[in-house]
């Protein structure tokens, strides 16, 4: 039995879902038919959106094509999200996610589909496009999970939210996870703060100022993201325990829930008001500089 | 003679625009007040965005400030203090404090504030 994974999300998990034997039938004569489609699993583009799908084999029974022939296949491997791909196969897996509680709703079916058909060139990784490359997609730094954490409690708060605390710290002190009672600003403590008008590059500059990093760092990971109300401010969430993302909109109380009261397990597509450019993720340990 | 100062509180990240009222207003939005009956606690929304004006009120004889947070109909303490509930149905301490806003923040951030109002229901 075969599990498939479009590979396509970044802050939540990808859709799976298993075949049935006639489709596993149908793969194996696909990749027996265009052994070029099957692709390793370390071969993914580095972009975000669309990246293909991710095959996994729920167990090591070998696998026959219709001439009865023994087709050996890894236990894991890619098939699309190459610019040279066979569309034709990535649209056939994707619609054999069309299935009862299928996570492939209509809406991310179109978005996929039109993916393969028309797909986007990776970005140059040159840079000298940095800055292009933050105005014209705005995200920068890829929701990782780090080996090592640092989760506080998703639903006590109370080291923040008792006065005069709750007045002195803002988005940026609870991101850091660090009461600095200064209001504190990306970059001023290593003397390049961030300054309006405020986007994604000028934040995140000022972020690695202070030491952020857009991948893990050894220790303990804080792990945040940036968002930006383009042209008046910037916030942040932290991931804290539980997979649940907590926040602190300036001196109000830090909570758990987004705009519209749910709870945050996906900061890119929670109610964020007037804050609607996601800058992408960054991480910290206890080393950062913050005030 | 009292002096009271007032926030915007809608930004998260950088510090909220705030003002002073001159003597009239500040005299103004004493009387508002005053007149307002008491009403229970309630549950405020916990928004990004707008979220009403913070007023800090201090006079000779109580230098102590008393903050309290003007927004959608309602007049709630915004410290320790403990100052009682009051309520606003018209929203006329909000509109007032909004039109003081003018001369000290940017017009569109002024506009902005002024459609929050308006699509924010109590």
């Amino acid at each position: 039995m075969f599990t498939i994974e479009l590979d396509i999300f970044s802050g939540r998990p990808n859709p799976v879902w298993t075949l049935t034997d006639k489709q596993e039938q149908e793969l194996v004569e696909r990749l027996a038919a265009t052994p070029s489609l099957l692709r390793p699993l370390n071969t993914s583009v580095a972009r975000l959106g669309y990246r293909g799908y991710i095959v996994s084999a729920l167990s090591e029974e070998s696998v026959t094509d219709k001439r009865s022939k023994k087709v050996s296949l890894p236990s894991q491997f890619r098939i699309g999200g190459a610019e040279d791909a066979d569309a034709d196969a990535a649209l056939w897996l994707l619609d054999t996610s069309d299935q009862r509680d299928s996570e492939v709703d209509a809406d991310l079916h179109d978005t996929t589909r039109q993916s393969i058909l028309e797909p986007q060139e990776a970005p140059a990784r040159d840079d000298t496009l940095e800055k292009e490359e933050f105005d014209t997609s705005h995200t920068k730094g890829l929701f990782m999970r780090c080996s090592s954490n640092l989760l506080t409690s998703s639903t006590n708060f109370s080291f923040w939210n008792s006065w005069p605390y709750i007045a002195q710290n803002n988005c940026y002190n609870f991101a850091s996870n660090y009461r600095s009672n200064t209001f504190a600003r990306p970059g001023r403590a290593a003397g390049r703060p961030a300054r309006q008008p405020f986007d994604c590059y000028s934040v995140r500059r000022a972020l690695n100022a202070d030491g952020w990093s857009e991948r893990c760092v050894l220790g303990w990971n804080i792990t945040s993201c940036l968002v930006i109300w383009p042209g008046y401010d910037f916030h942040f969430y932290r991931l804290c325990a539980n997979g649940i993302w907590c926040h602190k909109a300036g001196s109000t109380p830090a909570r758990n829930y987004d705009n519209s009261g749910r709870l945050i397990f996906n900061p890119v597509t929670c109610n964020r008001g007037f804050y609607t450019v996601f800058c992408g993720y960054q991480y910290a340990n206890q080393y950062i500089s913050v005030r | 003679m009292t002096q009271n100062t007032v926030e915007l509180d809608i930004f998260s990240g950088r510090p909220n625009p705030a003002w002073r009222l001159s003597e009239a207003e500040g005299v103004r939005l004493i009387t508002m007040l005053k007149a307002l009956p008491v009403m229970s606690p309630k549950v405020l929304p916990e928004v990004l965005g707008y979220r009403g004006f913070i007023v800090c009120m201090a006079t000779p004889t109580a230098p102590r400030h008393t903050c309290v947070r003007i927004y959608g109909g309602t007049v709630s303490p915004h410290d320790s203090a403990g100052e009682a509930w009051r309520a606003d149905p018209d929203r006329r301490i909000e509109y007032f404090l909004l039109k003081t806003a003018k001369p000290w923040i940017e017009e569109s951030l002024y506009t902005i504030v002024a459609q929050a109002m308006q699509s924010h229901k109590q």
